[in-house]
């Protein structure tokens, strides 16, 4: 920096003019001398980051790496993550190691290195592992002074969706922060329901078997299509029949079992009718949830539910028909509700960075990241005061009936098992492997035998 | 062709006539020449088995993936797509990848070869307390699963010392644990049991020690064993992935296992490109393959032979 | 070494009892020494990498959590626990079933392409190498090339039965029909494996018992009855031995074709410790099944020895 100086500095020699007093002259060199190096200074930060002008003060966390890991919700999201962390970076000085964990292998991954004695500051948990992981203790517990209530937060927490942190706390702990919640909708092929004369879309169950009756022509064009085996997350897509029955497969106080209560077994009827009753969706096994989303893409779907991160993908490559989606059906004479897990991101317990992983998880939630993040995969936001929808109609639509309606999956640290024993029924029943009666029955034994372990 | 004249009772002679047994031979013929081609027909049949499905994974490799699943779907591609092979060269870190899992799968195999065939010639040719009973519990462990221990494994590892440079995400994390396979040892020992006792007793009665006795004569007697381990170990560990997913967190540091399981989103799997990166992880392994195979598919075989 | 050389004669020791005995014990010391520095370069990351998990694992059976938590000990609880959940009375039932299925199949049809490389050399070395080439693939390439196979509209098989005029079939959606693909896909990758196996145990019995017979007479069937079958026995045991504690371990292929389904059909025990342990983190439980596996393969080597092995003596 001093060399700036020297340069930009006119040698005394040559700058000396008749007249000048050497004091006045001094007083302009060290005037000079003081200036230039600032210059120099500004000049070169302004360099390396061109967009934000940093003063010399230390920044607070300034040499800290933070190890972050999450399982992808795309094939791009590490370009989509790193390019979204860089103000935090700039403004905080901490820097993120982003590691990408495969889905399939998350729960693997996930269980050995917080077992280990330097686990993922941060991280994203979905609801059915957040408990797990949490009553083992590897997760630091947010809903205290410390982290979400403290007084400096406490103005943002206020901005929660309530529910979502409801539904997240696990016997008054809350182990991370609600980061996405999602739903299903329904999208359908407007081209085939015309062709087949339907002119309201179904609002609920019945209206869509009927409706789905009426455009199936199998094998080549199907009415309906879902997800169908525990291996595809059956259980996720169903769960909001439960829901819209009024019911659900665990008790309120998480003690019991209820698979064999009339919401649950009339919301399981409903869905496998439409497979070996009416005979509107494929069997079993045949398409699996990647196909069935292909499927619609060929034209041989009316009806799809699926997530709403398809929507970034029609919209993209262009269907060959016009659609359109919808929020998934009601129960007739029920309600109409939508199911989804939700995301958190949660912080290690034995993390060595913990103000600083605080600071993460607490830009993570903010707009500055979840507008984009949000808006980018089709979530709708936990907070009021993020917006996913950017002025987009469909986004808007899609965040307009998940938060009006959202309802999600009750806590637990077993939820996860009870979950897959659901999808198990589903299977069971649906292929006719047996009746609805002996799936559910068998469910609640398995249940029942799980809580009480 | 004139028949001879009537079949005489030649007691030393054969039964039928010149013609007959010339017909018959002409019938045995064609009979085994038959049985030849039905064979390198069965043969072929089980070739195409082995090597068609492949191929068959080439075609989505080369085709964009949202067209993979149209309606009705066609195999052979109308043009040959080369974007996903330069999605993965380029957006991924695959050549480092392939680097990792080259260094990893090497070291593994180098050290392996050299403590399974001392390993080995110490349970076949020499005698010391506990031999049978450390051989077994060596066959026991066969039986456990990887999956089972790398949960306690990794918290083994993760919690060393730092001195030793062996945390997370580091080669000899990766590489050590890996070492201890039961099988090569196993391998060893049987091989080197059919090697001849005289051999060894000569030298002993010479005054060799044992380390000469190994080095000079045994070591070079199982050139064929050595390779052959060598190509599995090499192979086993090219496509390992549980250890290496669980040791590596960072990107530069996967194998291409891990890496390549890494490109599969939640929902929308870009299908071509991880057909693409599936195929290009097999292209060293055969390359390999290939350049020993000559050893390799002589000395598998050796390896069974109790002689 | 002390020994007291005088004029004796050369029958005699030069020794004493008692110092003879001391040179033999210090003999088989240096000899044992020696064997175990062999041995050592081995034994260590065995012991450190392999016995120290295994005993722990069997440990962690008898307790709730250890891994991510302390662990607690809760005696034979995860034992009771297992024995009354139908899915692992369900895996056990699938993997018994897809280790005979496998082992029949792949034994039969190695032994059979061996007989035919053993007969007809010319050119079997392209076919050995590409019997081959599917054991190099890693599990996610299997699991993709099977998807493939068995896809309702455009897999190969339903392709042919359509060209046939059959139905199609929903391979994957059945539950013994997704069994059977497991099964297919594990041989498709084990033949050149076993093959090779075999081929090298045929080229050890010698060319002049099998030109006896066929002097003699025999046929083909008989040849391989009587004469070729038996000599291979001790092959066989150890192929079976193998065959059994790997087969009984199957799992990539479950892991990336059918995680278990349809109805849990395929569920084997390696993927229920797996789901157990790092889906629904009931670590105590999956160790207690791991256990259970280890004891169920000592028995079944146990009982392969005893069935094929003890005759080894008579054959000669």
């Amino acid at each position: 920096m001093g060399d700036l100086g020297d340069r930009t500095n006119p040698s005394p020699a040559e700058g000396n003019e008749p007249g000048e007093s050497r004091r006045d002259f001094l007083k302009k060199a060290v005037a000079l001398g003081l200036a230039a190096p600032a210059a120099g200074a500004l000049a070169s930060s302004a360099g390396a980051r061109p967009n934000i002008f940093v003063s010399e003060r230390a920044r607070p966390f300034e040499g800290v790496t933070l190890q972050f890991a999450k399982a992808p919700f795309g094939t791009d999201e590490k370009e989509v993550i790193a390019k979204l962390l860089k103000p935090f970076t700039a403004k905080t000085g901490i820097k993120i190691q982003h590691t990408i964990v495969p889905w399939n292998t998350e729960g693997a991954a996930y269980a050995t290195n917080y077992a280990g004695p330097n686990p993922f500051d941060v991280s994203y948990q979905t609801s059915t592992d957040l408990t797990s992981l949490g009553t083992k203790g590897v997760l630091e517990v947010l809903n205290n002074k410390q982290w979400l209530y403290s007084p400096q937060y406490a103005a943002t927490a206020a901005k929660f969706i309530p529910n979502t942190i409801k539904k997240s706390t696990y016997q008054g702990k809350l182990y991370g922060l609600p980061c996405i919640i999602g739903g299903t909708v329904m999208f359908y092929n407007k081209d085939l329901l015309a062709k087949a004369g339907i002119t309201k879309v179904p609002t609920n169950s019945t209206e869509l078997a009927a409706a789905a009756r009426k455009v199936a022509d199998a094998p080549d064009v199907w009415g309906f299509s879902v997800p169908m085996t525990d291996k595809d997350f059956t259980w996720y897509f169903h769960y909001v029949n439960i829901h819209n029955r009024g019911g659900d497969i665990i008790s309120k106080d998480g003690k019991r079992a209820t698979f064999l209560t009339a919401p649950v077994i009339e919301a399981t009827q409903a869905s496998v009718d439409l497979i070996l009753k009416d005979k509107v969706q494929p069997p079993v096994g045949q398409y699996d949830r990647e196909a069935g989303v292909a499927l619609f893409k060929g034209g041989r779907i009316a009806f799809l539910q699926d997530e709403p991160l398809r929507l970034a993908v029609f919209r993209k490559e262009g269907l060959p028909f016009k659609w359109d989606f919808v929020n998934p059906v009601g129960a007739p004479g029920g309600k109409r509700t939508i199911f989804s897990t939700t995301g958190h991101w949660v912080m290690a317990a034995k993390s060595k960075n913990q103000d600083a992983a605080w600071e993460l998880v607490k830009f993570l939630s903010s707009p500055a990241f979840a507008n984009e993040f949000g808006a980018h995969y089709g979530w709708a936001p936990v907070r009021k005061d993020v917006n996913t929808s950017k002025g987009d109609a469909q986004v808007q639509r899609i965040n307009k009936y998940v938060l009006s309606g959202w309802d999600g999956l009750p806590t637990g640290p077993k939820m996860a098992q009870l979950a897959s024993i659901y999808g198990q029924a589903i299977e069971a029943a649906a292929t006719g492997n047996k009746s609805v009666k002996a799936a559910l029955t068998k469910a609640q034994a398995d249940a029942t035998r799980i809580l009480k372990s | 062709m004139p028949e001879p004249a009537t079949t005489v009772a030649d007691p030393d002679g054969f039964s039928a006539s010149a013609a007959e047994f010339e017909r018959a031979a002409r019938r045995h013929k064609l009979v085994r020449y038959g049985k030849g081609l039905a064979a390198y027909i069965v043969l072929a049949v089980f070739a195409v088995i082995a090597i068609g499905p492949f191929l068959y994974l080439l075609s989505p490799s080369f085709r964009e993936s949202f067209e993979l699943f149209s309606y009705p779907p066609q195999w052979i591609p109308d043009s040959f797509y080369t974007g996903n092979f330069a999605t993965i060269l380029n957006d991924t870190s695959y050549l480092r990848w392939g680097l990792n899992t080259m260094i990893f799968a090497t070291a593994v195999t180098l050290i392996t070869l050299v403590i399974d065939t001392l390993a080995g010639y110490a349970f076949a040719r020499l005698r010391f307390p506990g031999r049978t009973a450390l051989f077994v519990l060596i066959l026991a462990t066969l039986m456990i699963p990887t999956a089972v221990l790398i949960a306690p494994l990794y918290i083994m590892v993760s919690n060393l010392p730092a001195w030793t440079h062996s945390g997370v995400n580091t080669y000899p994390a990766m590489i050590i644990p890996m070492v201890a396979s039961p099988l090569g040892v196993f391998m060893m020992r049987q091989f080197i049991s059919t090697l001849p006792e005289a051999l060894v007793e000569a030298a002993r009665l010479d005054g060799a020690s044992e380390w000469q006795i190994f080095r000079k004569i045994v070591l070079p007697l199982m050139k064929p064993a050595i390779v052959v381990l060598g190509i599995f170990t090499f192979m086993f560990q090219w496509v390992n992935f549980l250890w290496p997913l669980v040791i590596t967190t960072t990107d530069n540091m996967k194998t291409l296992t891990v890496g390549v399981a890494s490109l599969q989103g939640q929902f929308v799997t870009d299908w071509g490109v991880i057909s693409a990166a599936a195929v290009m992880t097999m292209v060293p392994v055969i390359a390999i393959f290939l350049i020993f195979q000559r050893w390799f598919v002589q000395a598998s075989m050796a390896g069974a032979l109790k002689q | 070494m002390s020994g007291v050389t005088t004029e004796r004669p050369w029958e005699e020791l030069t020794l004493s009892e008692a110092e003879y005995r001391r040179a033999g014990t210090r003999y088989r010391n240096r000899r044992s020494l020696r064997a175990y520095l062999f041995i050592v370069p081995y034994l260590l990351p065995f012991l450190a990498f392999l016995v120290v998990p295994t005993v722990w694992s069997i440990w962690l059976s008898f307790n709730q959590g250890g891994i991510l938590d302390t662990a607690k000990y809760v005696g034979l609880d995860n034992w009771r626990a297992i024995s009354s959940d139908t899915e692992l009375t369900g895996a056990i039932k699938n993997t018994a079933l897809y280790v005979v299925e496998a082992i029949l199949l792949v034994f039969t049809l190695a032994l059979f392409l061996a007989l035919l490389l053993n007969r007809y050399r010319k050119g079997s070395n392209f076919f050995k190498l590409a019997l081959y080439v599917p054991l190099l693939a890693p599990a996610v390439l299997v699991g993709l090339i099977w998807q493939f196979l068995t896809n309702y509209d455009f897999g190969l098989v339903n392709l042919l039965l359509n060209a046939l005029g059959l139905d199609r079939l929903n391979i994957l959606g059945s539950g013994t029909l997704a069994l059977l693909t497991i099964v297919l896909a594990e041989v498709w990758r084990g033949l050149g494996f076993w093959t090779l196996y075999f081929l090298a145990s045929l080229q050890n019995i010698p060319e002049e018992l099998q030109d006896a017979a066929r002097v003699d007479g025999a046929r083909g069937l008989q040849r391989f009855r009587r004469v070729t079958l038996p000599l291979l026995r001790p092959m066989l045991l150890f192929a079976v031995v193998i065959a059994i504690i790997a087969n009984f371990q199957v799992f990539d292929t479950v892991y990336v074709l059918t995680q278990g389904g349809p109805h849990e059909s395929t569920s084997t025990l390696v993927w229920f410790i797996w789901k157990k342990m790092f889906q629904f983190q009931e670590t105590g439980q999956a160790y207690a099944a791991a256990v259970l596996l280890l004891g169920i393969i000592l028995v079944l080597t146990a009982i392969s020895f005893w069935l094929l092995g003890a005759r080894q003596k008579r054959v000669t």
